[in-house]
């Protein structure tokens, strides 16, 4: 079946402002093979089912899946649901129906709604309602059945529903809808050839598909329409497919530990193991393309820099000199790293030109300068140094040189990375025994607290700006946590024994 | 601070001039910091010299500053001369510090630490050739809850040939 959406520009009916800002250009509908998944974001897709897949067997992937999902918050109340109310932004009103399932099995494999919604609660932007609690019974799972006047009074202004059907040998025909209940349902695109007075702006189905997957991709499959759902209501890419990059640290017998790199999807789902060691992984740093990982490891006894291409599975040595070796950042052209060392002194910045090795210094002095970020447009950094005797956040511009001192309160300010829209800069801000995340805008100076009263540490944007992930003490735990820049949710996400530390988002 | 550091340093090397002895030291065996802990012969502290002075391997700083606290003055001396008469010895200083804040400040702070450890040395007459520096941040220390941040803020001296 082809796709039955058609781009669409006219959302003046719904009367939220977030909808209002959509352009036509943000909506064109990218059509998903019949037999596959076309996926926009190629790179992400690319490795996804290489040879990263540990030995691990499917099986277990699924268990800890459903475990994690176990402990997903049901959208109103849940142990880890940190939910604040301190959100100001309107959230645009949302069910996601279960899916009908279709198969031999009692029961579908993996509940992709439950996916799909807390995906789109994550985003902060969507308020979710619990279908259970409506009077539609039974639940549509076709557009034709739903009863638009009905689910409009629920306050909903659109739906999520699908199907997902078993068709034997671990592969499942997935179908799904996102359906404007503003429209009128009179107006479905016509499936028959007779397309006469059909008019696309009024057609209800904002998104639909079809398509066949296997088993193991059943859960990015549910990431993926909550891509395409968060894409038509918000009108920016949906980041649900993104990845995360961070170590966990197992205790081991004594005081030995294992360190591995971990790449997991963004809400800490399918996490697998890039690489372990008895000796300290540290810095992971995802390239511009987020094929690559830049880490640090100490598996020689002292660190060096490596990177780690994820599709190929090979390993390339980029610094080892006397000293520290560490904090790698790419630039936002992927050809140059921005990387910590001290082999002359102090710990000081250094870029490296990976396509000739060039190693040129860019900062100076007798002072300590590490964890340098890029700004998006490559023009300048941001990194922590104790210059003025206690670690604060600079900004370096790499044409005039000129540095600039960023954080202007506090004794302890470290750890800084730069927004994809480059217009603010998170942090970690100690205030008495609490080290939060704080964001300060470039533009207008203002420093605000997103966290508060936390042990928190390493914080790193979303790709589209929306979010942050850092790390937090937890119980004695280093766990991950989530937060939205609005500060409306923030979530931890699901984790078993050992500490979480140093994420990265791609 | 590393001013200071400098200053502390030249005080004492100074003061050390008048008595400063020529062979390794036969130690008097007492405690020179106040949490050094007995070494086994076993481990990263097995190899070189564990006379008096020499077994103290462990230097400990307050947790909020990189500055060589006087309390290992006397060892480190011992150790540099020790160096000093045996130009064929080696060591490696390890940098720690506690879990508190940012993993990788963490990593220059316990730089600092080493690096304060390897000027006095220097100062105290080993050769730069003979000493190295690594620092390992937070990346071992103890879990926060646990309460023992001040057993994190050290240095720890390895004779990596003796």
């Amino acid at each position: 079946m082809d796709p039955v959406v058609k781009p669409r520009d006219d959302l003046s009916r719904l009367s939220y402002r977030d909808l209002i800002a959509v352009s036509s250009e943000m909506l064109q509908w990218i059509p998903w093979s019949s037999h596959g998944m076309t996926w926009v974001e190629t790179g992400v897709f690319a490795w996804n089912d290489a040879k990263l897949k540990e030995k691990k067997t499917m099986k277990k992937h699924i268990a800890t899946l459903l475990l994690a999902l176990t402990f997903l918050p049901c959208v109103s109340s849940a142990a880890l649901n940190l939910e604040l109310t301190r959100g100001t932004n309107a959230k645009i009103p949302v069910a996601v129906l279960p899916f009908a399932w279709h198969g031999t099995q009692k029961q579908p494999p993996l509940k992709l709604s439950d996916i799909i919604q807390h995906d789109l609660y994550l985003s902060g932007r969507f308020q979710l309602a619990n279908a259970q609690g409506t009077t539609a019974k039974p639940l549509p799972n076709k557009v034709a059945d739903i009863n638009f006047a009905d689910w409009r009074k629920q306050g909903l202004n659109s739906l999520v529903l699908g199907a997902l059907q078993a068709q034997g040998d671990n592969q499942y025909q997935v179908r799904f809808s996102l359906v404007n209940l503003f429209k009128n349902k009179q107006q479905i695109a016509p499936q028959s050839s007779d397309n006469a007075g059909f008019n696309p702006q009024n057609n209800p189905v904002l998104a639909s598909n079809v398509f066949t997957v296997k088993t193991a991709q059943l859960h990015d499959a549910a990431h993926r329409i909550a891509n395409q759902v968060y894409q038509q209501l918000i009108g920016s890419p949906g980041f649900f497919t993104s990845k995360i990059a961070y170590v966990l640290v197992k205790k081991k017998t004594g005081q030995t530990r294992q360190y591995s790199l971990m790449v997991a999807n963004f809400d800490g789902s399918d996490p697998q193991t890039v690489l372990s060691s008895s000796q300290p992984i540290m810095s992971p740093a995802w390239s511009p393309d987020r094929k690559t990982l830049a880490y640090v490891s100490f598996q020689t006894g002292v660190p060096a820099i490596y990177t780690f291409d994820l599709i190929h599975e090979t390993r390339r040595l980029i610094a080892s000199y006397a000293g520290i070796n560490g904090a790698p950042a790419w630039s936002p052209d992927g050809k140059k790293l921005a990387i910590v060392l001290s082999k002359s002194s102090n710990a000081k910045i250094y870029q490296l030109d990976l396509s000739n090795g060039r190693l040129t210094q860019l900062t100076f002095g007798w002072a300590s300068d590490t964890k340098p970020s890029w700004s998006p447009d490559g023009a300048s950094l941001v990194f922590t140094s104790n210059r003025s005797g206690t670690p604060q956040i600079y900004q370096l511009n790499l044409a005039s040189k000129q540095v600039t001192k960023l954080s202007l309160r506090g004794i302890y300010n470290v750890d800084p990375a730069f927004s994809p829209d480059g217009q603010s800069v998170v942090f970690i801000h100690q205030r008495a025994t609490a080290y939060d995340v704080v964001i300060k805008n470039l533009n207008t100076k203002k420093m605000r607290y997103l966290t508060r009263g936390q042990m928190a540490d390493s914080p790193s944007f979303s790709p589209n700006g929306g979010e942050v992930i850092y790390s937090v003490l937890i119980n004695g735990q280093s766990r991950l946590a989530l937060i939205t820049l609005s500060g409306n949710v923030q979530e931890l996400l699901p984790a078993k024994s050992g500490d979480r530390v140093e994420p990265a988002w791609s | 601070m590393k001013h200071y550091v400098l200053l502390g340093v030249v005080v004492v090397v100074l003061s050390a001039c008048a008595k400063r002895p020529t062979a390794p030291v036969q130690g008097v065996g007492q405690v020179v910091t106040s949490s050094v802990m007995p070494l086994t012969s076993n481990g990263k502290f097995a190899l070189g010299p564990h006379q008096g002075l020499l077994n103290t391997r462990q230097f400990y700083f307050r947790c909020n500053s990189t500055l060589l606290p006087k309390a290992a003055y006397a060892a480190l001396d011992a150790h540099a001369q020790y160096l000093k008469a045996d130009p064929s010895a080696r060591i490696e200083l390890q940098g720690f510090t506690s879990a508190k804040g940012s993993h990788e400040y963490n990593i220059t702070v316990g730089e600092r630490r080493a690096n304060s450890v390897k000027d006095f040395m220097a100062l105290h007459g080993a050769r730069v050739e003979q000493l190295t520096t690594v620092s390992y941040g937070e990346e071992q220390a103890y879990p926060l809850s646990e309460r023992k941040d001040a057993q994190d803020c050290r240095v720890d001296l390895i004779y990596t040939a003796a």
